[in-house]
C-alpha cells in the first residue's frame, strides 16, 4: 500500500503553504524587531538600510534611481509593519533622509543690539550664538550675516566670529545701525533659505522704523503687526521658532520715541528659528539638533506654524495605579473593551503612555495637567505624569519605553459607551502676553528688563500669517462596558 | 485507498490549515491576557507555538501510526499514551520557545506562559486527534485504534 | 467434474476422514501441470452396514461439519481457494430427480440387509436341503447367525452376497441418475476386511454391466472412469480367544482378493478399472482392540489411510486422455502404489517424498497454524485490527454456530486424527503434539534463522499480517467467517515462506 505516501507531500503541501504565511523578509523581520525591542534609533534604521542594500534586486522598491535607500517608500513599510503590532507601533524615519542641513546665522546689528555684548556685562548674547554655531552637527556648513538696514555677510572665518570678544566693535560700519528693517530681513530670509537651511536670527526683536518720532505706539504696533502677516503669508510652508532669552545689558536704549537713554541691568533677547515645517519636525526629533530647538539658558520658547501632531499613545493593560476592569483590544491599543469599575468604589482608573517629545515643548508645560483638555461623557480627571527610568519594568517595557508621559484617567463609566479625548491645546503662550511691553521709554518702570517693547503684536503678526490655534496633539480613547 | 478515509485526511489537513490560519483566535478566545498576549503576537510566537504544536501533534500521531504500528501497541490505552505525550511534548517545547524569546527580550512571564501552555496542551490534544483520525486509516495494524471504524 | 467417493466399510470412513482433513486444511487435487482440477464436487457415499461403527460414526459427523463450515464460508461456489476448499455434497443435494426419496446424509442405506440375521437374508430356512448343505458349506454357523447391520466382520463371502444387492437401492440408482459424462468413480475399500474387500468388485462389476440395468445414463456409467484404492492389511487386532476376525486371516485373504482381483478387476483381459491404488504397510500398527461390531468399530488413524486419502484426489487429476480412449472405452488399467521417502518409524513431514511434501506441507501447516491461532489467538484479538474491518468480527463471533462447529468439533476431530496418528505404529508427527508455540510447532522444521537468533511465529505475527492484508482487501460483500479464514490462509501462506525453513 504504497498510496499511503500521498500523506507526505500533502503534509509537506500544507505545512510549506502554512509557513508561507507567516514567513517575513529579512526586512520585515528587521524592522518588526526593531520596533518591538524599542530600538527606533538611527543606528538600527542604518543597520535596516544596510539589509535593503544588501539585496538591492529584491528590495528595489525601497531603493531611489540613485541607488539610496528610498526613505518615504521605507516609511512606508515601516507604519504598515507597526500598525500590525499590538499595540501598533509607529516609527518616524522620514527624518533620517534629511539632507545635511546649513544653518544661517541672522546676526542683528541695531543699535540697541550693542549693549548685550558690552565688556562689563556676561555676554550671554554672544554665548547663545557661539552655541548655536558650536553645537549645530555640520559646522562646516554655517554662514554668519550681519543685518540692521539689510543683510550683509560676515566678513571674518567662522572660528574668527566665534574668537571675537567684541563682534560690535568688529562690526562696526556695516549697515546702518539706526534701524531695523524686519519687512526687508524676513524676506530676503525666507527667499534665500533653500530646502535644507536653518535660518538663525539673533535679535532684540524691537521693531524700529526709520523714523518712529511722533507715531504713537498703537500706530506702530499696528504697523508691526501686519507687517508680520503680511511677510510670513508669502511663505507658507515654514515654522518658525522664538526662543527668548536674558542677557546683561550695558548702554544706551533707544525707546521708540527716539530718546535714549543708558541702562545697566537685564534685557531680554531673541533668536528666531526659521526652517522648513518638515525640517523643523525633523530637527525636534534628533537629539542632534537639541541646542537649536531647546537652547541652554532659553527662557521661553514657542513654535510657530506648528501642525497638530500625531503622537504614539497606548493604554497601559498592566498598571499598578489601575483600578477596576478592562480589556485592551489586541489590534487597537486604545479601545478598551469590558470595562468595570472596581467591586466596591465603581471606579475604573487606567493609565495612558504617550510619546509627548515630538511636540516640542518644555517638560514643565507637558507635565502640567492644566494644560489638557478632556472631554468625555462620564466625566473622566486626569492626572499626568512624566515617565521616568524606574517605572519601566520588563513586562511593561513594551508600553512605556519609548513614552514620555503618563496620562492617568479616573472616573466612573456613567455609559456603556464613551469616548475620551484629551487634547493639548495650541494656545498663544502667555509668556508672549507678559514679555510685552506697551512703552519702553521709562527703564524704571516695572517689568522693564524682562519685556519687548510690541513682542505681542510682532508675534501675533506671525501667528496670524499661519492661522493659529487648534492643537498639538490629541489622544482619542473608546470605553466600552 | 477508500474515498471515505481520504475525505478524512483532506478533512484532517483543512481543519489543521483552519487552526493555523485562526490560531490566534484559537488562542486567544480561551486565554488571552494583556501584556503576555500581546507580546506573543509581536514577538511571532503565534506563528510558531502553534506550528510547533502541530508538527509534534501530527508528528505524534504519524509515530504511532507507522513507525510504532504494531499489533503490541494497538490498544486505545496505547494510543492514549501517545496522546499524553503528545501535550506533554507540545506545551513544553512551546514553553521553551516562548521562554527563551522572552527572556532575549527582557520579558518574564511566568504564570500566563504556563496558562498558554495548558491552552497549548488542550489544542495539542484536538489536533493529535484531528491528526490521528486523518491517518489512521493507512495503518496497518492500529487503523482502528483508538475507536474501532 | 463430480467425483463419486464409495468408501466401503471402516476403512472407507478412516481413509475418508483423512481426506476430510486433507481438504479442510486446503489440498486441493491438481491436474498434471500442477492446476487445481476446475469444476471439482467430491459425492462421498460410505457403503457400510454396520451403521454403529464409531469410525463411521465419526466420519459422518466431520463430513456434517465440513458441510456446514464449508457452506457457511463459501456457499454454493466450487472454485475456491484455501481452508475447505473442496466441495463435499451428499447424493441428495445434487439430485434434481425428485421421484426418488433420499436422507440428505453420506451414507448408504442399506435397509435392506442391515436388520436381518445373514440366514435370513439369504433365505436359508426357506431353501431346500441340498442348498442349505451347500450353504453350510460355504459359510460358518456363526456366520449365518450374523446380524448384518453389524458388517461383515472380515467375512467377504457373506460381503459379496449381500452388496450384490445394492443395485436395487434408491441409492444406486440415484448415483447412476445424476451420473454425467465427466464424472468420476473411486472406491476406497480394504482388502482384507469384510465389507470392503467384497463389496468392491462386486460394485465395480454393478457398474459395468449398467446395460442389465434399469437406469439412465448407462452407457455414460459403463463407460465411467472408475478409480479405486485398495488398502491392504496394515493394522493387527488384538488377540482374543472369541476372535471372528483374525489376523492371521488377513494375509490369506489378502492374496486370494488379489489374485481374484487380477482376474476381474485390473487384469490385462479384464480391465474394467482405469486406475487401481495399492497402499499397504509392512509395518504393522499397533495392534487394535479386537472388536467385531457390536460395541462400535473404532480404530487409531493411521498413516496408511491419511496416504490412501491422497489416491482419490491424485485419481482425480489424471488427464481424461489417459483414463479413457478415443470411443470412451476405459483404457488399461494403472497401478499406483506409494512409497515413503525414507524407511523410518517416526514418519514427519521429511519421511515423505517431494510430491506428497508439494502436495500436503503447506496446506497442513496453515491449517495447523490456524488450529493453534484460533485456540490461543483470535479471542484476544477482537475489536482490534484485522477484526474491526468490515464485515466485522465481533465477540459474538465466538460463540456462533459457525465458530463453534470448526473449533469444538471439527477442530477437535483433527486434534484427535493427528494424535491418533501420533499415537500409532509408525507413528507420524507432523506437528509437535502439545506445542502451543507456532515457532517450534511443526515437527522437525525451525524457522529461519536471522540475525538475533531464529525467527519467531506467533498470534502477534499474523496479527500483523492479517492486518495488512486486510487493510488492503475488500471483504464487504464476503461473510465474516470467511475473512477471517481467508485472512489467516493468505497470512500462513506468507508467513510459512518466509519464517518457516524450506522443506520442499
Amino acid at each position: 500500500m504504497k498510496k499511503i505516501f500521498y500523506i507526505i507531500p500533502l503534509l509537506v503541501v500544507a505545512i510549506a503553504l502554512t509557513m508561507n504565511s507567516c514567513s517575513t523578509s529579512p526586512l520585515e523581520k528587521a524592522i518588526k524587531q526593531a520596533l518591538v525591542q524599542q530600538d527606533t534609533t538611527q543606528a538600527r534604521f542604518d543597520s535596516i538600510c544596510a539589509i535593503i542594500k544588501a539585496y538591492p534586486e529584491r528590495y528595489k522598491t525601497y531603493l531611489t534611481d540613485g541607488g539610496e535607500v528610498d526613505v518615504a517608500a521605507l516609511a512606508e513599510l515601516i507604519e504598515s509593519t507597526g500598525s500590525n503590532l499590538r499595540p501598533p507601533m509607529h516609527w518616524d524615519v522620514t527624518r533620517y533622509g534629511l539632507q545635511q542641513l546649513s544653518l544661517t546665522i541672522y546676526f542683528e546689528r541695531s543699535g540697541s543690539m550693542v549693549p548685550y555684548d558690552a565688556p562689563g556685562g556676561r555676554g550671554q548674547l554672544k554665548k547663545a550664538v557661539n552655541d548655536m554655531i558650536n553645537h549645530f552637527p555640520a559646522t562646516g556648513n554655517v554662514a554668519i550675516n550681519i543685518v540692521n538696514d539689510g543683510i550683509y555677510p560676515y566678513q571674518g572665518s567662522i572660528d574668527q566670529f566665534l574668537q571675537d570678544r567684541n563682534i560690535y566693535a568688529s562690526t562696526q560700519g556695516v549697515g546702518n545701525a539706526a534701524f531695523t528693517d524686519f519687512q526687508k530681513i524676513f524676506n530676503d530670509i525666507l527667499r534665500v533659505q533653500t530646502a535644507g537651511n536653518v535660518s538663525v536670527l539673533v535679535t532684540d526683536l524691537i521693531y524700529s522704523p526709520a523714523d518712529t518720532r511722533d507715531v504713537s505706539v498703537e500706530k506702530i504696533f499696528n504697523e508691526e503687526n501686519s507687517l508680520a502677516t503680511r511677510i510670513f503669508r508669502q511663505y507658507k510652508g515654514k515654522s518658525i521658532l522664538v526662543h527668548q532669552f536674558m542677557g546683561d545689558y550695558q548702554g544706551k536704549y533707544y525707546p521708540y520715541n527716539n530718546n535714549p537713554f543708558n541702562y545697566t541691568g537685564q534685557r531680554p533677547f531673541y533668536m528666531l528659528v526659521i526652517a522648513d515645517s518638515k525640517v523643523m519636525d525633523a530637527m525636534a526629533a534628533d537629539a542632534a539638533y537639541a541646542q537649536l530647538m531647546s537652547p541652554a539658558g532659553v527662557r521661553n520658547s514657542y513654535r510657530f506654524n506648528q501642525a497638530e501632531a500625531s503622537v504614539d499613545y497606548c493604554v497601559i493593560p498592566d498598571w499598578k495605579d489601575n483600578a477596576g476592569r478592562f480589556r485592551v483590544d489586541h489590534h487597537d491599543a486604545t479601545h478598551l473593551t469590558k470595562c468595570e469599575g472596581d467591586k466596591t468604589t465603581g471606579i475604573i482608573c487606567f493609565s495612558v503612555a504617550a510619546n509627548l517629545n515630538g511636540l516640542q515643548k518644555p517638560a514643565a508645560f507637558l507635565a502640567d495637567a492644566s494644560h489638557y483638555q478632556l472631554k468625555s461623557i462620564s466625566g473622566f480627571t486626569l492626572k499626568v505624569q512624566p515617565i521616568d527610568h524606574s517605572m519601566v519594568t520588563g513586562n511593561n517595557r513594551a508600553y512605556l519605553e519609548g513614552k514620555t508621559h503618563l496620562l492617568t484617567l479616573t472616573g466612573k463609566l456613567t455609559e456603556p459607551r464613551d469616548e475620551v479625548t484629551i487634547s493639548l491645546a495650541n494656545e498663544f503662550p502667555a509668556w508672549i502676553e507678559q514679555s510685552t511691553a506697551m512703552s519702553d521709554t521709562n527703564p524704571s518702570q516695572p517689568g522693564f528688563a524682562t519685556t519687548t517693547l510690541g513682542l505681542k503684536e510682532f508675534l501675533g503678526g506671525i501667528a496670524s500669517a499661519f492661522g493659529q490655534g487648534g492643537n498639538y496633539t490629541t489622544i482619542k480613547l473608546k470605553l466600552e462596558r | 485507498m477508500k474515498q471515505q478515509h481520504l475525505i478524512y485526511l483532506i478533512a484532517g489537513i483543512v481543519v489543521t490549515v483552519l487552526f493555523y490560519i485562526f490560531r490566534i483566535n484559537a488562542y486567544e478566545s480561551i486565554y488571552s491576557v494583556a501584556g503576555y498576549s500581546d507580546q506573543l503576537y509581536n514577538l511571532g510566537l503565534y506563528d510558531m507555538i502553534p506550528l510547533i504544536t502541530i508538527v509534534v501533534a501530527w508528528a505524534m500521531a504519524a509515530i504511532y501510526y507507522f513507525a510504532i504500528n504494531s499489533v503490541r501497541f494497538d490498544r486505545w490505552y496505547h494510543w492514549l499514551v501517545m496522546l499524553a505525550l503528545t501535550v506533554m511534548l507540545a506545551p513544553i517545547a512551546g514553553y521553551m520557545v516562548n521562554s527563551s524569546i522572552f527572556d532575549e527580550n527582557g520579558l518574564s512571564y511566568v504564570a500566563e506562559s504556563l496558562t498558554f501552555e495548558l491552552v497549548n496542551m488542550m489544542w495539542a490534544a484536538l489536533l493529535f486527534i484531528v491528526a490521528s483520525f486523518s491517518m489512521r486509516w493507512w495503518s496497518t495494524n492500529c487503523r482502528h485504534t483508538p475507536i474501532p471504524q | 467434474m463430480r467425483l463419486f467417493l464409495l468408501a466401503i466399510g471402516g476403512t472407507g470412513s478412516r481413509v475418508l476422514k483423512s481426506l476430510l482433513m486433507l481438504s479442510a486444511a486446503g489440498v486441493r487435487p491438481v491436474d498434471e501441470d500442477g492446476h487445481p482440477v476446475p469444476n471439482l464436487e467430491i459425492v462421498p457415499v460410505i457403503i457400510d452396514p454396520h451403521k454403529s461403527n464409531e469410525d463411521l460414526k465419526r466420519t459422518e459427523a466431520l463430513l456434517t461439519n465440513y458441510r456446514s463450515i464449508r457452506n457457511r464460508l463459501y456457499g454454493n461456489e466450487v472454485n475456491v481457494d484455501g481452508f475447505f476448499a473442496n466441495r463435499i455434497v451428499t447424493l441428495r443435494e445434487i439430485m434434481s430427480d425428485s421421484t426418488i426419496q433420499l436422507n440428505d446424509t453420506f451414507i448408504f442405506n442399506l435397509s435392506a440387509v442391515e436388520r436381518e440375521k445373514f440366514r435370513d437374508f439369504i433365505g436359508y430356512d426357506t431353501m431346500n436341503e441340498a442348498n442349505q448343505a451347500l450353504t453350510s458349506l460355504l459359510f460358518a454357523d456363526y456366520q449365518l447367525e450374523n446380524r448384518m447391520n453389524i458388517g461383515f466382520v472380515g467375512s467377504p463371502n457373506i460381503g459379496s452376497v449381500a452388496l450384490n444387492e445394492i443395485k436395487d437401492s434408491d441409492e444406486f440408482k440415484a448415483l447412476a441418475n445424476v451420473f454425467n459424462a465427466g464424472d468420476r468413480i473411486f472406491f476406497i475399500s480394504s482388502i482384507f476386511g469384510g465389507t470392503g474387500a467384497a463389496g468392491f468388485p462386486i460394485m465395480v462389476k454393478n457398474l459395468r454391466q449398467a446395460s442389465n440395468l434399469d437406469i439412465n445414463n448407462r452407457d455414460v456409467l459403463r463407460r465411467a472412469p472408475i478409480g479405486g484404492i485398495t488398502v491392504l492389511p496394515y493394522f493387527n487386532i488384538e488377540h482374543n480367544d472369541d476372535h471372528r476376525i483374525d489376523k492371521a486371516d488377513f494375509i490369506v485373504k489378502t492374496q486370494s482378493a488379489l489374485y481374484y482381483y487380477k482376474e476381474t478387476l485390473t487384469g490385462s483381459n479384464d480391465s474394467e478399472l482405469n486406475a487401481i491404488f495399492y497402499v499397504g504397510d509392512q509395518e504393522v500398527s499397533k495392534p487394535y482392540a479386537y472388536d467385531p461390531g457390536e460395541h462400535g468399530q473404532r480404530n487409531r488413524a493411521h498413516l496408511v489411510e491419511l496416504v490412501a486419502a491422497m489416491a482419490p484426489l491424485k485419481f482425480a487429476g489424471i488427464a481424461d486422455s489417459r483414463l479413457t480412449d478415443q470411443n470412451g472405452y476405459p483404457m488399461p488399467t494403472m497401478a499406483f502404489e506409494f512409497g515413503l521417502e525414507k524407511d523410518v518409524r517416526d514418519v514427519d513431514f521429511l519421511a515423505f517424498g517431494s510430491s506428497t511434501r508439494h502436495l500436503i506441507y503447506e496446506p497442513l501447516v496453515r491449517f495447523h497454524l490456524l488450529f493453534l491461532f484460533l485456540r490461543t489467538g483470535l479471542r484476544g484479538m477482537i475489536g482490534q485490527g484485522f477484526t474491526e474491518d468490515e464485515p466485522k468480527l465481533k465477540s459474538d463471533f465466538l460463540t456462533s454456530q459457525f465458530y463453534r462447529t470448526l473449533t469444538d468439533q471439527f477442530m477437535r476431530g483433527y486434534v484427535e486424527w493427528l494424535s491418533e496418528m501420533y499415537d500409532n505404529n509408525r507413528s507420524v508427527q507432523l506437528f509437535n503434539m502439545g506445542e502451543n508455540d507456532m515457532s517450534n510447532a511443526i515437527h522437525h522444521v525451525h524457522t529461519r534463522k536471522s540475525l538475533l537468533g531464529r525467527k519467531t511465529v506467533d498470534n502477534n505475527t499474523f496479527k500483523a499480517e492479517m492486518n495488512r492484508l486486510s487493510r488492503d482487501a475488500k471483504y464487504s460483500t464476503r461473510t465474516a467467517e470467511y475473512k477471517l479464514l481467508d485472512l489467516f490462509n493468505r497470512a500462513a501462506t506468507t508467513i510459512v515462506r518466509d519464517r518457516y525453513e524450506n522443506i520442499n
